[in-house]
């Protein structure tokens, strides 16, 4: 599996002088789920919008299955199922329409996937889409992005409107996709506990920043809160690297930390230096999206 | 069979090891007995696919686990050093840690505590 | 108050977008007008220079007065002023205060005529409407529409139903007795209106709860799907079991599975506006003098159909980023090719029911017609390509450019008139003119497009319901 899914080079994307995107550079394989995450405003679906060519990019690239966003072939459009923000229904279709209609695109629609998913998740086909809920609307696009068999699916906060036994399924659903190591999954969500069930790869953007990029697993063992008890007052700079946020107690004698790549070492040598005693814990997902937003 | 938490702070993949290891040294899981498909497990707790093969895959480098193609992944054999009582003391390793832990936060003696333990474990047997 | 006044002025600027272009377009010819006719010493010129200012206030109170009333339905739904005390009381007096302050507005430039006239020591000008009246029939005009829009657009059929008789009751009316119109003066009118309101106002205050508009509701009547042949449309098309790509990628860049469908349905709206003006026109001078009225107007302005096509359908060509063609000049392609097609069969369509009628009144202008309408082919073509350029958000050149080819548009219903003895020099000029707009903008809009942004240009369409 060399070829990769997606390949963004140094993407950058401006509007108006302000810069959004600055100098993103990752890579999607096939099999991975990536979930996106960062701040309202930092660029996510910028990032997701730009690399598929909605959007051109001010500077850099990104290439989807080896061919430049601008200029998608449509072999590679075949392959591609996206699921918007803002959901691109046509108001007065209904939802077997839109399948129809959507489905008159593409020569590898499944139409019993469709049938079956419509049935399991609920969602009503014969009411015409202005007059669903937003929920509703959410799920009969995603209906719509799944049903190509996407090899490469993107999803731009797809679960917002979701009551949480939707969501759960279509998680599940996501996971068969997943289960597939030939397709890729990358979306974007503010709800992190999601993400720790069904992504293996994180990208966590700030500011149009890439921060971080790599396994949940090694996030999570990345991140850590250190609870400093010492036997004297702590020294105004406390000389750990990587911290993302410290908090003090008033008597100085305690402090909480979050560090980031701390190794065992520089823990216990600091701990020695500081003549104090450091407790070191885990911390979730969405505890390390806040410390990072600190 | 498993409790995942895929909130902890604890990779799912290394809850999955640990739980194993307890449950083949503890003797729940004998020798032979099978372990969900990947699929299974992923889909009962909604987790990544990869991250239980991710755990399958080290148990079954450390030996705990064996590969039968076609088949679902099984407990292996028997092995000497997985009954050691190294091993075993490894099992409880994270328990022990946390009663130090609360220990030294509440101020308790070494001697108080070990005398505390003592009677728990009394009660045990 | 300030809620009164910032809901006047939302209905005056924000209800349908571009709105607020085409009150800049109206604001030009207003303050272009009254500057210009500020220098004038004959009458007769500071009459045409309030015709125009007159034309640029009703420019900027039509859509209000057209869609005010659907505006305010929607803005009195439970929703909307659930948790506002008197709330509809303010939604109330801002419709009041945007009606009286648009009225005022047209008969401005009327009163500053009459101003300039008699202080250049001339006598009123006899032709010249008294502003009095057009305050009073503006009014009225304004009172009736904002109310009759309000209760027809609450059901979508009786929305539909009664759209018709406000086009062609009344030119029947006024054609069958022609004396009707005097009977009741401008002012029977204004207290019929203020009548009319008051009763309003009741009903408005008393009733239990408003459903949203159904018709113009949700902001989308620029998409066509929304329209009721529209929706007749969709069904015919999913009635076979499959569409083909192409028919797909037709419905989703116009809103109907083929050209010449979105055309039809399209065409009848044109067809309406130019029955209204042909039979209000009958009996009047330009009528005797051999010319049908309304017939440039439909057959000129008519472009701009074509321009809001295309403009649509740079927008929803996002739909089709990622299910069809390679890149953005392939999409291009496909838009073209739809979008010539619908409106050239616009103008045929219209041409041939201009003619029809011209036939039936004044058959000897049937030849000229044909011309003239041969020759506003590419004026068409160069509307289109014009709608086809603004892929961005509206900056200077953009306004620039509409603004420029609607004065276009004046100056050739000017000095471009289908009479009877057209000259076909005059015609032939145009038309070389206006192709040669139409290979410039052509080029334009292709660049345009090679660097779409459809995170930029995209149409919203508005969930009526939050689950």
């Amino acid at each position: 599996m060399s070829e990769s899914a997606v390949s963004i080079q140094a993407l950058h994307w401006a509007i108006k002088g302000r810069s959004v995107l600055q100098g993103i550079t990752t890579e999607v394989r096939p099999g991975d789920v990536v979930g996106v995450i960062g701040k309202n405003g930092a660029g996510k679906t910028t990032l997701l919008e730009t690399m598929l060519g909605f959007s051109p990019p001010a500077s850099g690239s990104a290439r989807i299955f080896g061919e430049d966003c601008r200029n998608l072939s449509e072999a590679v459009k075949m392959r591609i199922g996206f699921v918007p923000q803002q959901d691109e229904l046509l108001p007065t279709l209904t939802g077997t329409h839109q399948i129809s209609l959507t489905s008159s695109f593409y020569s590898t629609w499944d139409s019993a996937l469709v049938d079956r998913l419509a049935r399991e998740w609920e969602v009503p086909l014969d009411r015409r889409a202005n007059v669903l809920s937003g929920g509703e609307r959410q799920k009969l696009s995603t209906l719509l992005a799944l049903g190509n068999r996407p090899d490469l699916l993107v999803l731009d906060e797809p679960v917002a409107s979701l009551d949480p036994l939707a969501r759960r399924r279509f998680l599940q659903q996501l996971l068969e996709v997943a289960g597939d190591a030939q397709r890729a999954v990358i979306f974007s969500t503010h709800i992190v506990s999601d993400l720790e069930r069904v992504a293996n790869r994180i990208w966590i953007i700030k500011d149009g920043r890439l921060l971080w990029d790599g396994e949940t697993d090694n996030l999570k063992q990345s991140v850590r809160r250190l609870h400093i008890r010492a036997r004297r007052p702590l020294p105004s700079e406390l000389g750990l690297r990587g911290v993302l946020s410290s908090r003090r107690a008033p008597d100085n004698m305690t402090a909480t930390v979050t560090v980031r790549d701390l190794g065992e070492a520089d823990l216990q040598a600091a701990a020695a230096r500081m003549e104090a005693h450091i407790e070191s814990e885990g911390l979730g997902l969405e505890d390390i999206f806040l410390e990072i937003h600190a | 069979m498993f409790i995942l938490n895929p909130h902890a702070s604890v990779p799912i993949y290394q809850q999955l090891i640990d739980q194993v290891r307890r449950l083949v040294a503890g003797g729940q899981l004998l020798p032979g007995a099978e372990l969900p498909s990947v699929r299974e497990m992923a889909h009962e707790h909604t987790v990544h696919p990869m991250t239980i093969s991710k755990a399958y895959s080290l148990l079954e480098s450390e030996g705990l686990l064996e590969r039968h193609r076609g088949k679902p992944m099984r407990v292996a054999a028997l092995r000497r050093n997985q009954s050691s009582v190294a091993a075993k003391l490894r099992q409880i390793e994270p328990q022990l840690e946390a009663l130090a832990l609360a220990a030294r936060q509440l101020e308790l003696s070494d001697e108080e505590v070990i005398a505390q333990l003592r009677k728990n474990l009394g009660e045990k047997s | 108050m300030k809620t009164v006044l910032r809901i006047a002025q939302g209905f005056c600027w924000s209800i349908i977008p571009l709105q607020s272009w085409i009150v800049l377009l109206g604001a030009v010819f207003l303050l272009g007008a009254m500057g210009f006719g500020a220098f004038e010493q004959e009458p007769q010129d500071i009459h045409i220079y309030a015709m125009v200012g007159m034309a640029g206030a009703i420019i900027i109170a039509f859509v209000p007065a057209l869609s005010g009333g659907a505006a305010l339905r929607f803005a009195s739904s439970r929703s909307m002023l659930h948790l506002r005390p008197r709330g509809r009381a303010t939604m109330l007096s801002a419709s009041m205060l945007a009606i009286t302050a648009l009225a005022a507005l047209i008969a401005l430039p009327v009163l500053l005529g009459q101003f300039a006239t008699q202080s250049a020591g001339f006598a009123p000008i006899p032709r010249s409407p008294l502003p009095a009246h057009v305050f009073a029939v503006s009014w009225s005009v304004m009172a009736l529409l904002w109310g009759i829009v309000f209760v027809a657009s609450g059901s979508r059929a009786f929305s539909f139903l009664a759209i018709l008789p406000i086009f062609i009751v009344p030119p029947l009316l006024i054609h069958s007795s022609q004396a009707a119109l005097d009977l009741p003066g401008p002012f029977t009118w204004f207290l019929l209106a203020l009548a009319f309101w008051l009763l309003f106002t009741v009903w408005y205050m008393r009733a239990d709860a408003f459903r949203t508009p159904r018709w113009f509701g949700d902001r989308s009547s620029q998409n066509f799907e929304s329209t009721p042949a529209g929706m007749v449309s969709s069904l015919l098309d999913f009635s076979r079991s499959a569409l083909s790509p192409q028919r797909a990628g037709s419905l989703l860049l116009l809103g109907a599975s083929s050209p010449l469908r979105y055309a039809i349905t399209n065409t009848v709206w044109l067809a309406v506006i130019f029955l209204f003006f042909a039979v209000m026109g009958t009996g009047s001078a330009r009528a005797r003098a051999g010319r049908v009225p309304g017939m440039e107007f439909v057959l000129v302005f008519g472009a701009t159909l074509g321009a809001q096509l295309a403009y649509m359908s740079a927008r929803r060509a996002r739909l089709l980023w990622l299910r069809a063609g390679s890149d953005r000049m392939s999409l291009f392609a496909m838009a073209e090719r739809n979008g010539l097609a619908a409106t050239l069969w616009s103008l045929l369509l219209t041409a041939a029911i201009v003619g029809c009628f011209t036939l039936l009144r004044a058959p000897d202008f049937a030849r000229s017609l044909l011309l003239f309408a041969a020759a506003q082919l590419p004026a068409w073509v160069a509307a289109y390509y014009c709608g086809m350029s603004l892929t961005r958000t509206p900056n200077l050149i953009d306004v620039c450019l509409c603004i420029g080819l609607v004065l276009l548009f004046f100056v050739q219903m000017v000095f471009v008139q289908p009479k009877v003895d057209v000259s076909s020099l005059q015609l032939s000029l145009a038309a070389a003119f206006w192709l040669g707009l139409s290979i410039l903008l052509r080029a334009l809009a292709k660049r345009r497009w090679r660097a779409l942004d459809w995170r930029i240009a995209r149409l919203t369409f508005p969930s009526q319901r939050t689950g």
